[in-house]
């Protein structure tokens, strides 16, 4: 029996704990928004301790192990160009820095170096939230399918989740706090509730978890009025566990990275600058084409030598090639009965969030690419 | 250069294809075991005559629809919506006429006209069935009186429920269009609506010539209505008039006229929505 009716599968969940990755030998921090190295070649480092500093959006970068400054050299980025890099060389000792503190105000969320999945500064998310929200939502609903790490960071970091939303509570005033979960997450919900916000189940339906469709589902935000001109903030819960930890004393210096393929996750707990290879491997993911982000609006990786950066969350293996003929349009009408903006997608127009619901569930289109064809 | 989403859901036009011809495989074994080597042979002249059209029209316009299917599902209707006592040439004869209009007002995904209708529809002065007044007779077991798939209701309502499970049945047309029938049969004189209902044209026409995405309207509101208005005429003119020919005809009309109307609507609120940009 296909699946197409019932639209993307979604709904994975965290089900074992997160797998460790072992101590890697060499970290790299890139530096590709111009920050400024704050210590030099062959100084020692400890866990924690700030290498790299930035006005407004080059946030800080944090040491993700102890060692020394091996090299700072230029690396080439995956979308091309180059920028500087630390490298360090982890010397196994584990040596922790001084616990993080971070101000009370607003310079806490820059400081803190936390980076929403996509890469964007959680605080420019919360400041081009103007004081006088209406409604702040934290998603503990992954955007997309296969992934499951905003319903681990619900599960296994409920009290950094609850520093971090007492402090946004306290700095937005926000008349309503929300937290989405969706539906057959039982855990998370279970993981939700001692936190100081309403709690929402949402159908775990594509597209519904999207940060759009949330807040015009709980926010009652107009359709097809971008949130950041409204006045509903949506937020994942990853995003706002990290920046608790780092209220705690802990900068973001480990990242928890969803490995998805289509039989199976892996939640892999891996230091910031580890290479992705390296998660890969210790996420026994199987070998195919690779994407950032979830098997419905990613983009593809070229090789996975890159090291591990704030906002890389999730990444998918695909399955291998499965060419299969389009044909033309046959006007089944499955792309507006699934399109979540109630558009018509053949006609071209509306608020198209660029879900790919359309495109899933479309009889005349649809192959899987191989790995060639994803490095074109 | 390949773009997200990286993942589909497994459905193609050509297995959708594949799922309405098997739908009808039940009635055409009806059709075999009823009137016998007959309708076999037209059975498989019709779907030969549909491939032989389709590879030829793909030849002359560049298009690649014969690996779609399509012409199974049209080959199958059009031989089965004609009666067993017709000559041997008149089924090859439907589905050339079928495959031709449909390539030749746009092709897959843009024909305005169910296919196998038009190619019945266009036979119906030389192959006129009869009014359904004046046939007797519980038309649910073996009505032989009529076209080859009208034989055993209960063997296209196998197929229709294998159509529901694959989830190609549209509810929204089928139901309304039985309601429909059944209500303008209690309304009509001289008309048992159980007949009606029982009848195997109405099945036809309400799951499978219906079934067809193409020219079917999308959408809940013009489905109803086009099941509505497809039902009711389709039994004032099949009991009245011409049998399964009524409920061609209905179709036909009705493709028409809700085709003009998605496409007005659609100008319209693409209008309304430039505007509102």
């Amino acid at each position: 029996m296909l699946p197409w009716n019932r639209g993307v599968p979604m709904g994975r969940a965290v089900t074992t704990p997160p797998t460790s990755l072992p101590q890697q030998e060499r970290i790299i921090l890139p530096l590709p928004r111009g920050e400024t190295p704050l210590v030099r070649v062959g100084d020692p480092v400890s866990r924690g301790q700030r290498v790299a500093d930035g006005n407004g959006d080059p946030l800080p970068l944090y040491a993700s192990v102890s060692g020394t400054v091996a090299a700072l050299d230029t690396m080439e980025l995956a979308a091309g160009g180059s920028c500087l890099a630390l490298i360090l060389q982890n010397d196994g000792l584990d040596t922790a820095a001084d616990p993080l503190e971070l101000p009370d105000d607003e310079d806490a969320l820059w400081d803190s170096g936390v980076r929403l999945p996509g890469g964007r500064p959680l605080a420019q998310a919360v400041t081009q939230a103007a004081p006088g929200l209406d409604t702040l939502i934290l998603s503990a609903m992954d955007r997309e399918p296969w992934h499951c790490t905003e319903d681990a960071a619900l599960c296994l970091d409920a009290d950094a989740v609850a520093a971090g939303l007492a402090f946004l509570n306290r700095l937005l005033h926000p008349r309503r706090t929300l937290l989405a979960v969706g539906a057959g997450q039982h855990q998370a919900a279970h993981a939700a509730a001692p936190l100081d916000c309403t709690v929402m189940t949402v159908p775990q339906r594509y597209p519904l978890s999207h940060p759009q469709l949330l807040a015009e589902s709980l926010g009652r935000l107009p359709p097809g009025q971008p949130p950041q001109e409204g006045d509903v903030l949506v937020l994942p819960v990853s995003a706002v566990a990290a920046f608790g930890a780092a209220l705690q004393g802990t900068p973001p210096i480990r990242q928890r990275v969803s490995v998805a393929w289509k039989r199976g996750h892996a939640l892999i707990d891996a230091p910031m600058g580890a290479p992705l290879s390296a998660i890969l491997e210790a996420a026994a993911a199987p070998d195919g084409p690779l994407l950032l982000g979830g098997p419905m609006t990613g983009s593809p990786l070229r090789h996975a030598d890159g090291p591990l950066v704030p906002g890389i969350t999730s990444l998918c293996v695909l399955p291998p090639r499965r060419h299969r003929n389009g044909t033309p349009c046959i006007r089944c009408g499955r792309c507006a009965a699934v399109c979540p903006m109630d558009r018509q997608p053949w006609l071209g127009i509306g608020h198209c969030l660029h879900c790919g619901a359309c495109r899933y569930v479309c009889p005349a289109a649809g192959y899987t690419p191989s790995k060639e064809e994803v490095l074109l | 250069m390949n773009t997200a989403p990286y993942i589909h859901c497994g459905q193609s036009t050509t297995l959708q294809m594949l799922d309405a011809a098997i739908a009808l495989l039940p009635a055409a074994a009806g059709a075999v075991w009823f009137f016998g080597l007959r309708a076999a042979a037209m059975l498989l002249l019709a779907v030969a005559a549909a491939a032989a059209t389709q590879f030829l029209w793909d030849r002359f316009t560049g298009r690649q629809e014969l690996r779609t299917l399509t012409v199974l599902v049209t080959g199958l209707l059009s031989a089965l919506l004609l009666p067993a006592r017709a000559a041997l040439w008149a089924a090859p004869l439907g589905a050339f006429l079928a495959v031709s209009v449909k390539v030749l007002t746009g092709g897959i995904g843009q024909n305005w006209w169910n296919p196998a209708a038009l190619g019945r529809a266009a036979l119906l002065p030389l192959l006129c069935p009869l009014a359904l007044k004046d046939c007797q007779g519980t038309f649910l077991m073996a009505y032989l009186d009529g076209a080859m798939g009208e034989a055993s209701t209960l063997l296209l309502l196998v197929g229709a429920a294998y159509l529901a499970m694959r989830h190609l049945l549209p509810w929204a047309v089928a139901v309304p269009y039985l309601c429909a029938s059944f209500l303008t049969a209690a309304v009509l004189p001289h008309c048992d609506p159980l007949a009606v209902i029982c009848w195997g044209g109405t099945i036809l026409g309400a799951c499978f010539l219906s079934a067809d995405p193409v020219t079917t309207p999308m959408g809940l509101t013009f489905r109803v209505l086009y099941g509505v208005f497809t039902g009711a005429v389709a039994t004032v003119f099949s009991f009245y008039g011409w049998g399964i020919g009524g409920v061609v005809v209905a179709i036909l009309a009705a493709n028409t006229a809700f085709r003009a109307a998605e496409t007005i609507a659609a100008r319209l609120q693409n209008t309304a929505e430039l505007e509102q940009v």
